[in-house]
């Protein structure tokens, strides 16, 4: 934590929807020190040079998710990617990739979270359980937990639908994140809602459009690994198929 | 400018805000529920909690043991009925969570777990790991999703409240996407902004914690309560203030100052308990009030540890091992790693008091109703009596839950018994809403707002900090006065009507700023010292104690036609059945336990 | 300004249809591995080809040189052919490489625990592993098949 300051070239995209036809670039030196976040060095260039310069953040302490973009290229939580890993470089600032800008770093999630809200995102549970009294938990073994629980840590932030080459060639794609999100209840032994899923899980613009590139899991600031549960959902897709084939549900 | 009618209006979507709306579209799918927040619902502040939410379960708990631990640990200043009534409801909505796929970390037979958080007298705090805030409100998004009748107004920044005939009869806000304002007509407005901390410097909250709803209740006339008490988390990370939470010292964390020494023993914690056997109500596990003043007094005794970004002492939770605190504590081994570059496995960390949270807040009764009729609060924003002045770890969150079905149940019948309304003056104030905030843009001062928010931070953080004086609370008082004045001169650069983060920006410092003064101004009024609020004047030193003669009352931060200051006004505390006694901790509390035990079977 | 429905004007950054995976390493490596589908490919269309020229046999009323001519050709001007061999040996890299690179990927999609009641998942090299042992298995087995019945 030493308290040491050096500078960096930092150069931001900047895009004002009433005066601007296209994004256009706009660089300033920022001071640093070892801790310096990418987000405080934009704190920095708001307080200092640009009050105009818009981005979204919150928490700092990368669990909100608002602060996603692309730095140098490569999707980032602003709050968790440090200037000290660009030493003796530049750094580049873009709003997150495949998505519309709608002003400066801000880009239009409306699709991210139509996607996320799209797949039933809630437990469905069974008729049997569905008024279960409220002094009384499901049981649900720690091994039970493990089958969800990492595909539950995801915090919405988009980095993963900046990262997908199918989503940027095919924007009807249902992406990572709410795949994920899908696959997340499916496993979940309190819910029995996996069939109310299928269409989603099952369709050309489900787990089907997904060719395993991977990357969306490369940049994930959370350790979801959603190409993993894509991957799995594929599996539960492909054995529904073939299970409605040899018996066909009345 | 457009117009909705709703039946239920909700200002924020964070645990309080979302669970109220799940509770209206639940009791009746035909109410128009408007769910209006200024960012996405799970970008809400509850996701950053991490320690649990506490709930009644174990055979040897009782909701009277955790009545008593709650006004205890508010130093007697919470009103007791409500207290009953939160302690009683508190594991249904618990369970309820886990209904709707809340992960909460289990026992191996697959029943909920829970553990020790500070003091509580038995583990009741219900955990998702180390990040209970993050599942929750990830649960309760996800489950609001699947009530067509809950419209939501993501990213629409609130302006200000539309009261007629002394009713709370709608907001208007503003739709930052878009670059355009909306009226929203309901029979009912509920409150759930969350607190105020970013009046501090140093606090662990997030961007949006401005106290936005409060300062539109003020206003608006409504009293904010208990304005005074403002939680000093003890261990927030040396330098970004970020949140280690109580649960490390739940789980058996020790703090040690430069000398090695559990410091805590000093300050009426003690005795010493072994390290990795944590005893519920002693050293680390006592309340955080007292461990932050513990701090504050080691930091003048020149006890602490200097770094090269302030003083800290150490959390040591090396004695854990690796396997057990990263299945326990996750995300708080990733925050010292990521943003102090230590490893909690092999090495303490540093950490200091920062501030947290704001027991204070819009007054209302124990429904969430305020005294304007159509105005409910819930939540980090609301007083409703069960903090007092001091708040007991793991109360929050489940406050947010429990307040927020009271008060969707309560709008729910409201709405049932009122008509829409809509009138020439609910129009009117919408319209003049609009004008106030676009004759910002025509300001042409050169104030800075970065120079006015920062300056408000550090005078909270020296007038009203862990412990008080007179001088320094005057102090800022007169800066904070000085700073209304300043803030009217800011001249903005960005004219843009599309996501102007600086604009709303100013805004919101202005809802600080009018947060800050209730805040110091109740602190100078309240002459003794009680949970949080702990002065060391006096004549004699007499504010150094508490006062119950006097002030075992609530303070009332008024705001005057024309002034530019509070009133304070004193109302009385509802104590039923707990009589207030000496607030003890450690070997203290057992031994007047064990003499109270000895007067009963007399 | 209160008639104005919105200020919006997202812009829409223009889609490098072809050329959008040149711009990072990880998608360049992605389209190599996705790329060795051209030469499997070629495998395939090589052992249709030697399958069609086995058709084109004609072994009655015995078997004769004359009989087996195209089977013959297939076996020594068009596989024994210096261009033939070099992009049978690119066959064999790429589809070395593109194994490699799918059983470094293939634990993703395993998702065992390690017993009944264990939370901890089964490790990703055992599923390599695994997968290794099958692929040089296999390869044994046809090797030793063609050398047997040489």
């Amino acid at each position: 934590m030493e308290a040491t300051t050096k500078t960096m070239k930092v150069t931001v995209l900047r895009y004002r929807p009433e005066q601007d036809e296209k994004p256009w670039e706009q660089t300033f030196d920022v001071p640093y020190h070892r801790d310096t976040s990418v987000l405080e060095a934009l704190f920095y260039i708001k307080d200092n040079f640009e009050p105009s310069l818009s981005f979204r953040w919150s928490c700092r302490m990368a669990v909100c998710g608002s602060c996603g973009m692309m730095v140098n290229g490569v999707p980032h939580l602003a709050c968790k990617t440090f200037l000290r890993e660009y030493e003796g470089k530049s750094l580049k600032i873009e709003p997150l990739a495949n998505f519309p800008i709608e002003r400066d770093l801000v880009v239009d999630l409306s699709d991210l979270i139509e996607k996320i809200e799209r797949i039933k995102p809630y437990i469905i549970p069974d008729a049997k359980n569905a008024n279960m009294p409220l002094n009384k938990n499901f049981k649900q073994t720690p091994m039970q937990m493990e089958a969800y629980l990492q595909f539950a840590q995801c915090i919405n932030c988009g980095c993963c639908y900046a990262a997908c080459p199918q989503y940027k060639l095919n924007p009807k794609f249902i992406g990572p994140a709410a795949l994920t999100l899908l696959y997340r209840y499916n496993v979940d032994n309190r819910d029995a809602g996996a069939k109310l899923r299928a269409p989603f899980l099952n369709s050309e613009e489900g787990a089907w459009s997904c060719t395993f590139v991977g990357y969306c899991s490369e940049v994930c600031p959370k350790q979801v690994d959603p190409s993993s549960a894509i991957q799995l959902g594929k599996k539960m897709s492909a054995t529904d198929y073939v299970f409605n084939m040899i018996k066909p549900e009345h | 400018m457009e117009k909705y009618q709703a039946d239920v209006a909700i200002v924020g979507a964070g645990g309080t805000g979302l669970r109220a709306a799940i509770a209206v579209a639940q009791a009746d799918p035909k109410l128009r529920v408007a769910l209006i927040s200024k960012v996405y619902p799970m970008r809400s502040h509850t996701v950053a909690a991490e320690g649990g939410a506490a709930g009644v379960v174990r055979d040897d708990d009782s909701y009277q043991k955790h009545f008593e631990d709650t006004v205890a640990g508010g130093d007697w200043l919470c009103e007791q009925d409500v207290v009953e009534k939160f302690v009683h409801q508190a594991p249904e909505e618990l369970y309820q969570l886990e209904h709707w796929g809340c992960p909460w970390s289990r026992k191996p037979n697959g029943d909920v777990n829970v553990r020790r958080f500070g003091g509580m007298k038995v583990p009741r705090t219900w955990f998702a790991a180390d990040k209970s805030g993050f599942h929750m409100l990830h649960t309760l998004y996800q489950t609001s999703v699947q009530f067509p009748s809950i419209q939501r107004f993501d990213e629409h920044f609130v302006l200000d409240l539309l009261v007629e005939d002394g009713e709370c009869r709608g907001v208007v806000c503003y739709d930052l996407q878009n670059g355009v304002f909306r009226q929203i007509n309901a029979k009912t407005v509920f409150l759930a902004t969350g607190g105020a901390g970013r009046c501090y410097l140093f606090n662990t909250n997030g961007g949006i914690v401005t106290g936005d709803g409060m300062a539109l209740a003020y206003r608006h006339g409504v009293p904010l309560r208990d304005m005074e008490f403002v939680q000093y988390h003890p261990t927030g990370l040396l330098g970004c203030g970020l949140l280690m939470t109580e649960g490390c010292r739940g789980e058996g964390g020790v703090l040690y100052n430069k000398d090695g020494y559990r410091y805590l023993q000093d300050y009426g914690l003690g005795p010493e308990t072994p390290v990795g056997s944590p005893k519920n109500k002693y050293m680390e596990l006592g309340p955080r009030d007292r461990l932050s003043q513990a701090f504050w007094n080691e930091s003048k005794k020149g006890r602490t540890f200097k770094y090269p970004l302030g003083e800290a002492v150490h959390l040591d939770l090396t004695h854990l091992g690796e396997k057990y605190l990263h299945e326990r504590l996750p995300l708080i081994c990733e925050l010292a790693m990521t943003y102090s570059g230590v490893d909690p496995v092999k090495a303490p960390v540093p950490v200091r008091p920062v501030v947290h949270y704001t027991m204070g807040g819009i007054e209302t009764d124990g429904n969430t109703a305020t005294r304007m009729p159509g105005l409910y609060a819930g939540g980090e924003c609301a007083s409703v009596g069960i903090h007092g002045a001091n708040r007991l770890g793991s109360n929050s969150l489940v406050e947010t839950i429990v307040f927020g079905k009271i008060g969707g149940d309560a709008m729910a019948e409201y709405a049932h018994n009122h008509k829409d309304f809509d009138s020439a003056e609910l129009t009117r104030q919408a319209e003049a809403a609009e004008k106030r905030a676009l004759d910002l843009f025509d300001v042409k001062g050169t104030e800075s707002m970065s120079k006015i928010r920062n300056e408000m931070g550090q005078s909270m953080e020296e007038g009203v900090g862990i412990y008080r004086e007179e001088e320094s609370m005057q102090k800022t008082i007169d800066t904070l006065k000085g700073l209304q004045k300043r803030i009217v001169n800011v001249g903005l650069t960005d004219r843009g009507r599309v996501f102007n983060t600086e604009w709303m920006n100013l805004i919101e410092l202005g809802y600080t700023l009018d947060v800050a003064q209730c805040m110091v101004h109740s602190a100078i009024n309240r002459k003794e010292s009680r949970g949080s609020h702990q002065r060391l004047d006096g004549p004699n030193g007499a504010y150094k104690q508490r006062d119950d003669e006097n002030f075992l009352k609530h303070s009332l931060a008024f705001k005057l036609e024309g002034a530019d200051e509070p009133r304070i006004e004193l109302s009385d505390v509802k104590i039923t059945t707990f009589q207030p006694a000496k607030r003890v901790y450690g070997a203290e509390a057992e031994a007047a336990e064990a003499a109270k035990k000895a007067k009963e079977a007399k | 300004m209160s008639e104005v429905k919105s200020f919006r004007k997202p812009y829409n950054p223009p889609v490098k249809k072809m050329s959008w995976w040149l711009e990072n390493p990880f998608f360049v490596l992605y389209m190599v591995r996705e790329g060795t589908a051209v030469f499997a490919l070629f495998a395939v269309l090589e052992i249709l080809l030697g399958i069609f020229c086995l058709a084109l046999c004609d072994v009655t009323p015995a078997v004769s040189l004359k009989g087996i001519a195209p089977y013959v050709w297939y076996l020594q001007s068009f596989l024994a052919n210096p261009v033939v061999i070099a992009l049978n040996v690119l066959v064999l890299l790429t589809q070395l490489f593109h194994a490699v690179t799918w059983f470094a990927l293939m634990p993703k999609a395993v998702r065992v625990f390690m017993n009944k009641n264990s939370t901890e998942l089964l490790p990703d090299y055992v599923t390599k592993i695994a997968l290794y042992l099958g692929l040089i298995g296999a390869t044994v087995v046809v090797l030793a098949a063609a050398y047997l019945t040489k």
